[in-house]
């Protein structure tokens, strides 16, 4: 009896006290009580393995430009929808043990609402190099608008993976710097797509075809890439056209028209980070060539060249860019970064005003993630010069305009002003403003701009995007987004619809 | 001599009662955090990790899925750091995203995102702590393990903690920031642990804004007990639920497949920002 009063005491003090103490390893997890999720997808990596992904997604887009309204025969109002239909992009991505890596996305458009096709070749203008509007002599027939589906391989690639190299090749999305979110200085290698009509930032960069070797060591890369077909940046062209462009010409596909470029980037310390790059490739944006044919007269006894076909052809010069970056982690609440180019282009003293002279251009400012409540914020601000900067002549200066004619050099002021260079400098004052909100933070909201001014802040361009995302479950999205744009003397507003769903 | 001896004695009584003084809530509630703190850990880990997001209703609104290594060198402070990276398989729009931190006791972590869509690695400042992490009721700080030199601490007693249906008795310590920009950092004015007695795992752990308003409640779900590469028993977290109480939201954060030290296979070369678009796994 006294043995069973001890045991009940000795269990109850273990209960009441230590005992638990001892249990609660019992509660551990054994190798086989596996948790649902791992029942669920348990299955042992594989060496080899491939999976297909990607997205569907419906697209609709509204547009009023102002093109249209000055007379462009495809457009009957101002409004239209340049794009309306469907996208499905694949994605089939494999890897073969940790030596070899294999993507590609593929996209498949539908655009209900056509694309146009035949944009005339050259024109005749009525006189001097006013430039014409395309509704005085187009010949276009509204009924020939492709309607086909278009495919378009943004990337496919494959690396191979060494003891600190890494070697791409194939067609990629290369991206320099330190700021993202906005058009960067140094963010030079691919080109941008000034057509996009998408709310997904990585819809404005067009991939390339390249070989990129990089070496890993110290925290530190260097990479070289070597790129053998010129992609050049992706321009509307109904406002090329509109401005009497006769046609737009690539470097041909010839070894000797490769673009190379090297960088080295990294960290210094934990708040430190640099990049130093340099390209030496094509301007993105073409230079003009401007023919005139015609017979010289005279006009109350002064001798005049009055041209009677004017034909202006773009086409792409060699640049050097060295690109700077920079991201100084300040405290524990921001970072300032730095991101800036030099373009070294053919005409470097300024004396050709058909062809770009070089610029320099940066932007730098603060990035935080946190400055107000839980807003993401980069905000930079920065300049564009124009080295060896000339002035532009006085077009409506009667002596000056033949002057110039009389010297085979055509009035100047549009062509300095198509380049963006019809002043010394510009300021450039480029931002990202991102918050989420709702419950899981399934909505979130995002302004991206960027304005650029004269010395005197009087004349201005803009593209203010703002845009909604909402997130219904896992992979599926609706974005909204609103483009006010006022570039290059074009003005456009879109708003874009786009509903996808991963797969 | 008689005086000498009660002399002594008085010495030994005085002596023994100084080391006989209870301790201070603050220096019990510093004791065990740093206790808790000086777990030991695994050297390296390699696992899956599964973040599910579930609506103030309780369905699954979000499930995200990643493939998460770590690796642990030093033991004292000032050598001390633990390395992550993770890689995403799923959802299929989060998926090539990856993630790299440094942890250490000293200094501030430090912390690389890999964004595909903008094919950049990005420094993410330290700001970003009180940031959702991907949406979850988690903020990035609470993802990583608090730095222990960032609190004052303070016990507060005892209370019963449920654990898979079974009560335990946990010790409560009070956990305030040192400072406003801690604070203000990590979104938290202030943090109840729950650590249970014997092994002192937190089994509940209450969150506070910066109001003091109680604002998260994270529980353990489940967890694992095996011996490290140094022969030291570690009980890993494998299961952790954070419930916001404002918004009535919840998120799972589990762990599977975990493979440790030697049978993880894990190189120690990883942890670089050449593997956030490379396979390490």
């Amino acid at each position: 009896m006294k043995f069973f009063r001890l045991a009940v005491f000795v269990a109850l003090a273990l209960l009441f006290t230590g005992v638990s103490y001892g249990q609660i390893e019992d509660l551990a997890d054994r190798p086989a009580d596996k948790t649902a999720e791992s029942r669920s997808d348990g299955d042992k990596e594989k060496d080899v393995s491939f999976a297909l992904h990607g997205y569907a997604q419906g697209n609709f887009v509204v547009s009023r430009n102002d093109t249209g309204a000055k007379g462009n025969k495809w457009l009957n109002s101002r409004y239209e929808f340049p794009r309306l239909g469907a996208t499905l992009q694949l994605e089939l991505e494999g890897n073969a043990y940790d030596i070899a890596h294999f993507f590609s996305a593929v996209q498949i458009e539908y655009n209900a609402a056509g694309e146009k096709t035949n944009f005339p070749k050259f024109y005749y203008p009525n006189a001097f190099l006013q430039y014409t509007l395309f509704s005085y002599t187009a010949d276009f027939d509204r009924t020939e608008i492709s309607r086909y589906p278009t495919i378009n391989v943004r990337e496919t690639y494959v690396d191979l993976y060494g003891k600190g190299v890494t070697f791409r090749v194939g067609q990629q999305i290369i991206s320099w710097g330190e700021i993202e979110g906005v058009e960067a200085p140094s963010d030079v290698v691919i080109p941008w797509d000034f057509t996009t009509m998408s709310n997904y930032f990585e819809y404005s960069r067009l991939g390339v075809v390249a070989a990129n070797l990089s070496f890993h060591f110290a925290k530190q890369q260097l990479q070289f890439i070597w790129m053998p077909i010129f992609q050049p940046a992706k321009l509307p062209l109904d406002s090329m056209y509109k401005r009497g462009v006769t046609s737009i010409k690539r470097p041909s596909f010839e070894a000797r028209n490769g673009e190379y470029a090297v960088r080295l980037s990294g960290a210094l310390g934990n708040r430190l980070r640099y990049g130093m790059g340099f390209l030496y490739g094509f301007d993105d944006m073409p230079d003009a060539k401007v023919k005139m044919a015609g017979l010289p007269t005279t006009m109350m006894g002064i001798p005049i060249f009055l041209p009677s076909l004017v034909l202006t052809e773009m086409y792409y010069n060699r640049v050097y860019v060295p690109t700077f970056d920079l991201g100084i982690q300040m405290g524990e609440v921001l970072s300032w970064k730095v991101s800036a180019n030099a373009n070294f282009t053919r005409d470097f003293w300024g004396k050709d005003d058909l062809i770009k002279n070089p610029t320099v251009t940066y932007l730098t400012g603060p990035e935080s993630s946190n400055i107000f409540l839980k807003i993401y914020m980069g905000l930079y601000l920065g300049q564009q010069w124009v080295l060896n900067y000339t002035k532009p002549a006085d077009d409506y200066n009667p002596i000056q305009l033949v002057t110039r004619l009389n010297a085979f050099k055509i009035p100047n002021s549009k062509m300095l002003k198509g380049y963006g260079q019809s002043y010394p400098y510009r300021w450039m004052l480029s931002g990202n403003l991102q918050r989420s909100f709702l419950e899981s933070d399934a909505l979130e909201v995002q302004v991206r701009f960027a304005l650029y001014a004269d010395p005197k802040l009087r004349k201005w361009d803009y593209v203010i995007y703002p845009y909604l995302m909402y997130k219904f479950t896992n992979g599926v999205s609706t974005c909204v987004g609103f483009v006010f744009a006022k570039r290059q003397g074009d003005e456009r507003n879109m708003i874009v619809s786009e509903t996808r769903y991963s797969f | 001599m008689k005086r000498i001896k009660s002399l002594m004695a008085m010495v030994f009584v005085m002596a023994f009662s100084v080391i006989a003084l209870p301790e201070t809530p603050v220096e019990m509630g510093t004791r065990l955090m740093k206790a808790n703190d000086d777990r030991p850990v695994f050297e390296k880990i390699k696992c899956k990790g599964t973040l599910v997001i579930y609506n103030s209703a309780g369905a699954v609104k979000f499930k995200k899925s990643l493939i998460f290594g770590t690796y642990t060198t030093g033991t004292t402070a000032a050598d001390f750091t633990e390395r992550y990276i993770a890689y995403f398989t799923s959802p299929a729009d989060d998926m090539g995203n990856s993630y790299l931190m440094f942890h250490y006791k000293n200094q501030a972590d430090v912390k690389y995102l890999y964004l595909k869509g903008i094919r950049k690695v990005k420094k993410v400042s330290g700001a970003d702590k009180k940031l959702s992490f991907f949406g979850s009721d988690f903020s990035t700080a609470e993802t990583g393990k608090p730095s222990y030199t960032d609190w004052n601490y303070r016990y507060l007693g005892e209370e019963k903690i449920i654990f898979k249906g079974k009560e335990f008795v946990c010790y409560m310590i009070e956990s305030l920031p040192k400072t406003k920009t801690i604070a203000s950092e990590q979104g938290c004015g202030k943090r109840i642990s729950f650590l249970e007695k014997k092994s002192l795992l937190t089994l509940r752990l209450d969150l506070y804004d910066e109001n003091m308003i109680k604002a998260k409640e994270l529980s353990l779900i489940s967890f694992t007990t095996k011996p490290n590469i140094r022969g030291q028993k570690v009980n890993f977290e494998t299961g952790l639920e954070m419930k916001n109480v404002k918004t009535g939201s919840k998120s799972h954060l589990l762990f599977s497949d975990l493979k440790i030290e030697g049978e993880s296979n894990l190189r120690t070369d990883i942890f670089s920002e050449q593997y956030l678009t490379q396979k390490w796994w």
